[in-house]
């Protein structure tokens, strides 16, 4: 098996979640792409310092953080959330977390958030759907359900809250 | 599980929620201040970009970002990776090779030892053993050492069944994780596309002779030892377990004409009682500036689960 091969086998595993990191705090969907893909390029020109011995998400995650903050003192905070170094190891280590849970690949393991999902209540449910799935702003949420703005964000920031202690109780139960 | 809804007190998040720039653009939203801060805006974004990655992740584009990126690779000296990354794969690969080139003869017969089996009724009690229709299971070590690569070791867990049919899991160095097999008719890699055995060709162009039924297969390897190797009985050694039988250690070693296989050396130690073969072990390599590999299955029992068909389907 040639060293292209193996690195096709790396870039099929974590491309997935490398991509939902950068997701967590890229503004834009295609900058995260580029920004991915940039991620990978690096890890394949520098694969010698990688110590084989430790898992390989880290390491390319590791690599996406450091461009992601270039990036950031570059095109500055309108493109790019709140991000410095202890920030985006809480992220990374989240990541790792969500890593041990059942399933082979990325989507797989992505199947426990759609378990969360079923959990919350229906508002938090209709608006994480509507905001994520069908891509509506707060204030189209708001009118589309007859509730306020605030109200909206609230049921965002505690479903997202709650599907955060699911996984956590998922991945610590696996 | 539902825990959350808008007016509880002691849910809302207040100053928390200042800090959440992933809606409308972030207006309005400040910077953390302190970790707690920070961990519940790292929670909220984890999950953000889990959502987003959820909804926007179909396996077509999926294909489309793998391919740009496969696409923008310059190509690279691959010593520097098969040095590291392709070792495991090389090592298999001389394992593959291994099986192919078993050969007949010892290079210098000493007389036989009294009292000891003659190695021909060793490897068939040997070969009984291994044709019983049970699951065993077995540790594959894989030891590379020479100028050409740095020290490294590798163990996967094979579990065989006469009939072609072993299962062989492990990791690869960057803990890429292997699962391959063969129930007899096809070789399977993972979730890719099973070949028939009759293209095991394909199969080897695919994975680089990573995986070779016929030498990942104890059965077929010592089959083969009779008739492409000269074998000699050496001595007993002790039980491998307290009360176990004692263990036939038979030689093989390669012939001068043959200086072209990869396995210059090989042996296995076989009970006495029950013919188990405990231990088989093939040496490759060791001239200069190759690489030098020692292969060594070391049985650890039947198999606890059992493997109904060596298939790939989960």
């Amino acid at each position: 098996m040639e060293s292209r091969d193996l690195f096709e086998i790396l870039v099929r595993e974590h491309a997935d979640p490398v991509r939902a990191f950068l997701l967590s705090s890229v503004r834009d969907p295609g900058a995260a792409d580029d920004l991915m893909q940039e991620t990978f390029l690096v890890a394949w020109k520098i694969l010698d310092r990688y110590d084989r011995q430790l898992p390989f998400g880290p390491w390319v995650r590791g690599i996406a953080a450091k461009l992601l903050m270039n990036w950031q003192r570059k095109v500055g905070r309108a493109k790019v959330h709140f991000c410095d170094d202890e920030s985006l190891q809480m992220l990374d280590r989240s990541f790792e977390s969500f890593a041990t849970l059942r399933g082979d690949t990325f989507d797989e393991r992505l199947d426990a958030l759609r378990g969360c999902m079923l959990a919350l209540s229906a508002a938090q449910r209709e608006t994480i759907t509507l905001h994520y799935e069908h891509g509506l702003h707060c204030k189209e949420i708001a009118s589309k359900l007859g509730m306020s703005i605030e109200a909206v964000k609230k049921h965002l920031q505690r479903g997202r809250a709650s599907l955060m202690r699911c996984l956590e109780s998922k991945a610590e139960s696996a | 599980m539902n825990t959350y809804e808008p007016g509880d007190e002691q849910d809302d998040f207040g100053d928390l929620a200042r800090c959440d720039d992933t809606l409308d653009a972030g207006e309005g939203a400040v910077d953390p201040q302190g970790p707690l801060q920070k961990r519940w805006l790292m929670e909220q974004r984890f999950v953000h970009g889990l959502l987003r990655a959820m909804h926007s992740s179909d396996a077509q584009g999926r294909q489309v970002r793998v391919e740009s990126i496969l696409a923008a690779l310059p190509r690279r000296s691959r010593l520097r990776l098969v040095a590291r990354v392709g070792l495991a794969a090389a090592a298999l690969l001389v394992l593959a090779g291994a099986g192919a080139y078993l050969v007949e003869a010892f290079s210098a017969r000493p007389e036989p030892v009294q009292a000891l089996p003659r190695p021909e009724h060793v490897v068939a009690q040997a070969l009984a053993s291994l044709r019983e229709d049970v699951d065993r299971q077995y540790r594959l070590s894989i030891r590379s050492s020479g100028q050409a690569a740095a020290e490294q070791s590798l163990e996967f867990k094979v579990t065989m069944r006469p009939g072609r049919r072993f299962l062989v899991e492990g990791h690869l160095p960057f803990g890429l994780p292997i699962r391959a097999g063969c129930d007899g008719k096809v070789l399977w890699l993972g979730k890719l596309r099973p070949l028939p055995l009759g293209q095991a060709s394909r199969f080897n162009a695919l994975v680089g002779d990573v995986l070779d039924v016929g030498y990942l297969d104890l059965e077929t390897i010592v089959q083969g030892l009779p008739k492409d190797y000269e074998l000699r009985s050496v001595r007993r050694e002790p039980p491998a377990a307290p009360g176990g039988d004692t263990l036939i250690r038979v030689e093989a070693t390669r012939l001068p004409e043959r200086l072209s296989n990869h396995v210059r050396a090989a042996f296995l130690l076989v009970e006495e009682g029950t013919g188990t073969v405990r231990h088989f072990e093939m040496h490759t390599g060791g001239r200069a500036g190759l690489v030098e590999r020692q292969i060594a299955f070391d049985y650890e029992g039947l198999a606890h689960r059992k493997v109904e068909d060596y298939s790939q389907a989960r």
